[in-house]
């Protein structure tokens, strides 16, 4: 019998897909989110977690990104 | 012949091949057919329309109106291009296919098309010319006219008390059904209208009034009667129009509807009314915007409006001007740092343009403002693609980028297929019908987007009244 489910297909480069497995692993949004690892782009994952996940990974980035303007 | 038409429409193919964008076009393809008939009986329409085609589909309606058939090209690009054209045509109803294959063009489009290009475009707008009154004129109309588009576009930049009593009711009204505003009380600036204040002049008037059109029609109003005044006025400016010294009779006959068409122009500025009761009007250089065609290349229509923005490499930005509304566009998307009398400083930040991205705004509507707006003298000495510095462009872009490092899809995934067959089944069905987002043969997944998972639902029924379990 096919299984069929409901979720989010996340496409994105390989680096970024291996931060949001560590995020699954580490649970750091409080559960696992991934469905299922498709390939090296894609990840299917959750609808439920994408909100908090979004704003996590907005977080992430920005404390990758220190202020680079003191030419000012 | 035929040779020689096709070589003449190939040069435009580039130009054109790119997906219909004319507003207007557009906006005619979305008026119910019965109407659209009635505006194709009206030969100012018809000319109208005629001039807004793009140029490969002006060579099908000219063909098909004097020689019944238009040629076919070798070329499969040409072809190509050509049959997108026909396509666009049809959907306007200007032409139809016979069951025979072959095209034939309306006939009304056909005789309002020949009525008008035998008198010509000003007569057929039939509008009354008057004898030019210096009294009625007033003073300064150009400006004037300048002036009161940028009140409206103030409004949006800065929806102030004081921004907000410079336009009318409707105005406001319009912005809001556009989704171009928000909230009562206080009115905010939405994504759209973040992205209308960077659009050409010539887009953004033409944003307005098909949005004043689509408020009309929305409210019942017949379209028709709306729009054939409104395409008479525009069809007065004719290459070489004399602005501000050709002035024409409002007919006291015209209705309501009529009378309220007129009265956005005045306030658009494209038309410039001293008194009402002088039961005249004058036409400004605004209204070249209106009879521009946009799938032209409109930078000539920019270029005119001299820019004043000076981008260094160093992310700097000069503007020189003290145009509120110039100055606040420009602080969508840069920190101001220096305010002076005529001229401001501003720094292109990565902060400030996340601001600007987080508004919807896009990178490449940034760099497309900046470009249309960089002062003349960096225009002389980089060009004009050059004008904005290559390493600004790209920074612009790269934080775009950075935004953007995932793509998330609504999806549903099928998995534990019972066949290689019911996968396959499952996979080509899917393609088929572009719903597919991706697929495993070896894993055996397929996951199809969201409006995919009903048509899937229909297929299992249909090949084997087999049930899905969710």
């Amino acid at each position: 019998m096919v299984n069929v489910k409901k979720g989010v297909l996340v496409t994105s480069d390989p680096a970024f897909r291996q931060l949001l497995i560590h995020l699954d692993d580490s649970r750091q949004l409080g559960s696992k989110f991934i469905v299922r690892e498709l390939d090296d782009t894609h990840l299917f994952i959750e609808k439920e977690i994408v909100p908090s996940l979004e704003s996590k990974v907005e977080q992430i980035m920005e404390n990758m990104n220190p202020e680079t303007n003191d030419n000012k | 012949m035929s040779q020689e038409s096709t070589s003449t429409a190939a040069p435009n193919t580039t130009g054109t091949s790119s997906k219909n964008s004319c507003l207007f076009l557009d906006f005619l393809i979305s008026v119910p057919p019965k109407e659209r008939q009635r505006m194709l009986q009206k030969p100012s329409c018809c000319f109208f329309i005629y001039r807004m085609l793009p140029p490969i589909a002006q060579q099908v309606t000219i063909q098909l109106i004097w020689k019944g058939s238009f040629p076919k090209a070798d070329d499969l690009e040409v072809t190509k291009s050509i049959e997108d054209q026909v396509k666009l045509l049809e959907d306007l109803g200007i032409v139809s296919k016979q069951a025979n294959g072959k095209y034939l063009i309306d006939n009304d489009y056909k005789r309002s098309y020949m009525y008008a290009a035998m008198l010509g475009a000003a007569s057929i707008s039939s509008l009354v010319l008057e004898t030019n009154d210096e009294k009625r004129r007033g003073k300064e109309v150009e400006k004037k006219a300048v002036e009161r588009w940028d009140c409206i576009l103030r409004y949006l930049a800065l929806p102030s008390e004081e921004n907000t009593q410079a336009v009318s009711e409707t105005t406001r009204n319009l912005f809001k059904k556009a989704n171009f505003t928000s909230g009562d009380s206080r009115i905010e600036i939405t994504t759209s209208g973040f992205q209308f204040l960077l659009l050409s002049p010539v887009k953004q008037m033409w944003t307005y009034v098909i949005e004043y059109l689509k408020l009309e029609m929305s409210q019942g109003q017949d379209i028709v009667e709306v729009i054939e005044p409104l395409i008479q006025i525009v069809l007065l400016a004719n290459r070489g129009f004399k602005a501000e010294k050709e002035c024409y009779q409002i007919d006291p006959s015209w209705s309501i509807p009529q009378q309220e068409l007129l009265n956005h122009l005045r306030e658009l500025g494209v038309i410039f009314i001293r008194k009402r009761k002088d039961g005249v009007f004058f036409l400004t250089h605004l209204l070249t915007h209106l009879a521009t065609n946009e799938t032209i290349d409109d930078t000539s229509a920019e270029r005119v409006s001299n820019g004043k923005v000076i981008v260094e490499t160093n992310f700097r930005v000069y503007a020189y001007t003290s145009s509120l509304l110039q100055l606040a566009i420009i602080a969508l998307f840069t920190e101001m740092t220096y305010r002076f009398q005529d001229m401001s400083v501003g720094m292109i930040t990565r902060e400030s343009v996340r601001g600007a991205l987080q508004h919807g705004i896009t990178a490449a509507q940034i760099i497309s403002f900046l470009r249309a707006n960089a002062h003349p003298q960096c225009i002389a000495t980089s060009g004009a693609i050059n004008c904005l510095p290559i390493t600004v462009a790209d920074q612009i872009r790269l934080w775009e980028d950075e935004r953007r490092r995932m793509d998330l899809k609504d999806a549903y995934i099928y998995s534990h297929f019972e066949s290689e067959d019911e996968f396959q089944g499952v996979c080509d069905y899917a393609q088929e019908r572009g719903i597919l987002l991706w697929a495993n043969a070896q894993q055996k997944l397929v996951i199809v987007n969201e409006e995919g998972h009903e048509y899937v639902r229909q297929w299992y029924k249909r090949s084997k009244g087999g049930e899905t379990s969710t």
